[in-house]
């Protein structure tokens, strides 16, 4: 767990985590800014943006993909895989999210000027818990591409209620639920939206 | 017919050659479709137009006039009409007339996605473009998909254009998401389905 920075670890952290995540609005959520050792995410970012990635356009998105990370050769990202996907680290979010996982799959994202998610709720067998690293940097609000929450009726959503601007070295974790809708803003500037994202499965 | 839709399309060899190219294609778009000055009359009221807005976020953003002017009601009688049926039909190769029409006006951030509920039943889809200006990085075109996402037919804002797009049982519709490129500037068409 040496990824981890020390201060989330200790048991009273870990406590007050999972006794927070069901309190997020308006669905189970938490954001863990400055998550991981610095100079080890540091280079997972540096060696992801050297990979290829393919554009990738629908209804609902526009954006760059990379490969999922599980198959590239890179050691890097090979490492930080390992990691993620370990019964340590997979322990660790089934303590803090009180939800079971057993599993992940990861691909890197890069949105660019104009790209974006549409509202959706993630919702497909096996997802439990849909995550988010970080590794954008130099966003503020006026440059978009915040994920932002939405507040359901009657199981519809309606309005965005919390936007997290992106920023580096923070991991969101939200639970997938029939209320878990969410989205990319627009990116509005030139700047380029960093993550590694997908999900927690159980 | 006369006063409305510019006189070329009013020649018989032109229809002829449009539904040639539609037999192929399955779909076409009619440049210059009305005459200049119904064009910019229509479009400037619509630019001008107040506006309300239908937001489901996971289905759709989109505007609409509130109220319409004699001008812009002229061209939706115009659809509803026997000589645009007869147009459509001619080049389409088959008895139809309009059944449904929907105004809007697509602004930054305006969508559609697919969804069940999103979709007509098929026959024609007939677009009156009266967008003014529009700079096509903004998106805001209409894409139709078959069953496994791949793109069919994209029509691309056109200024006074008339787009007549066959839709067939498998193939649904969205309008991709208006980005900041649009600036203040609107996409704006009438929107009619013939069957």
């Amino acid at each position: 767990m040496n990824w981890v920075h020390p201060e989330y670890l200790d048991a009273p952290a870990i406590k007050t985590l999972s006794k927070n995540f069901p309190k997020g609005k308006p669905f189970p959520h938490m954001v863990l800014r400055e998550f991981f050792s610095p100079a080890k995410i540091k280079r997972v970012r540096e060696e992801l943006l050297k990979q290829s990635f393919e554009f990738k356009e629908a209804d609902l998105f526009r954006f760059h993909q990379s490969q999922d990370i599980s198959t590239l050769s890179n050691e890097t990202l090979k490492e930080f895989y390992a990691f993620f996907s370990s019964k340590e680290f997979l322990a660790y979010i089934s303590a803090i999210t009180k939800t079971k996982v057993n599993a992940i799959d990861m691909s890197g994202f890069i949105y660019s000027s104009t790209d974006h998610l549409l509202p959706h709720d993630d919702r497909l067998e096996g997802r439990r818990i849909a995550y988010v690293v970080n590794l954008s940097q130099g966003f503020t609000k006026k440059d978009g591409g915040a994920l932002s929450f939405f507040e359901t009726k009657q199981g519809k959503p309606t309005k965005i209620v919390q936007s997290f601007t992106p920023t580096d070295n923070t991991l969101f974790l939200f639970k997938v639920s029939k209320k878990s809708f969410h989205q990319v803003d627009e990116v509005l500037s030139d700047k380029k939206r960093v993550t590694l994202a997908g999900w927690f499965h159980g | 017919m006369d006063s409305i839709v510019h006189q070329q399309y009013a020649l018989k060899n032109v229809l002829y050659a449009a539904a040639t190219h539609f037999e192929r294609g399955k779909s076409i778009q009619l440049q210059q479709f009305l005459r200049p000055e119904v064009f910019a009359q229509a479009s400037r009221e619509l630019l001008n137009a107040n506006v309300r807005e239908l937001y489901i976020p996971d289905r759709c953003r989109v505007h609409s006039p509130k109220k319409i002017s004699a001008d812009v009601s002229g061209l939706v009688r115009w659809l509803r009409s026997k000589e645009a049926a007869e147009l459509v039909s001619l080049i389409v190769d088959k008895q139809v007339r309009c059944k449904v029409i929907g105004i809007f006006i697509m602004t930054h951030g305006d969508y559609t996605v697919l969804h069940d509920q999103n979709q007509e039943l098929f026959g024609y889809d007939v677009i009156l473009d009266l967008t003014p200006d529009w700079d096509n990085r903004a998106c805001g075109y209409h894409s139709y998909v078959d069953g496994n996402g791949a793109e069919l037919v994209r029509v691309a804002p056109a200024m006074n254009a008339l787009t007549i797009v066959k839709r067939d049982k498998n193939a649904m519709k969205f309008l991709k998401y208006v980005n900041h490129h649009a600036g203040n500037d609107k996409r704006i068409f009438l929107q009619a389905r013939f069957a």
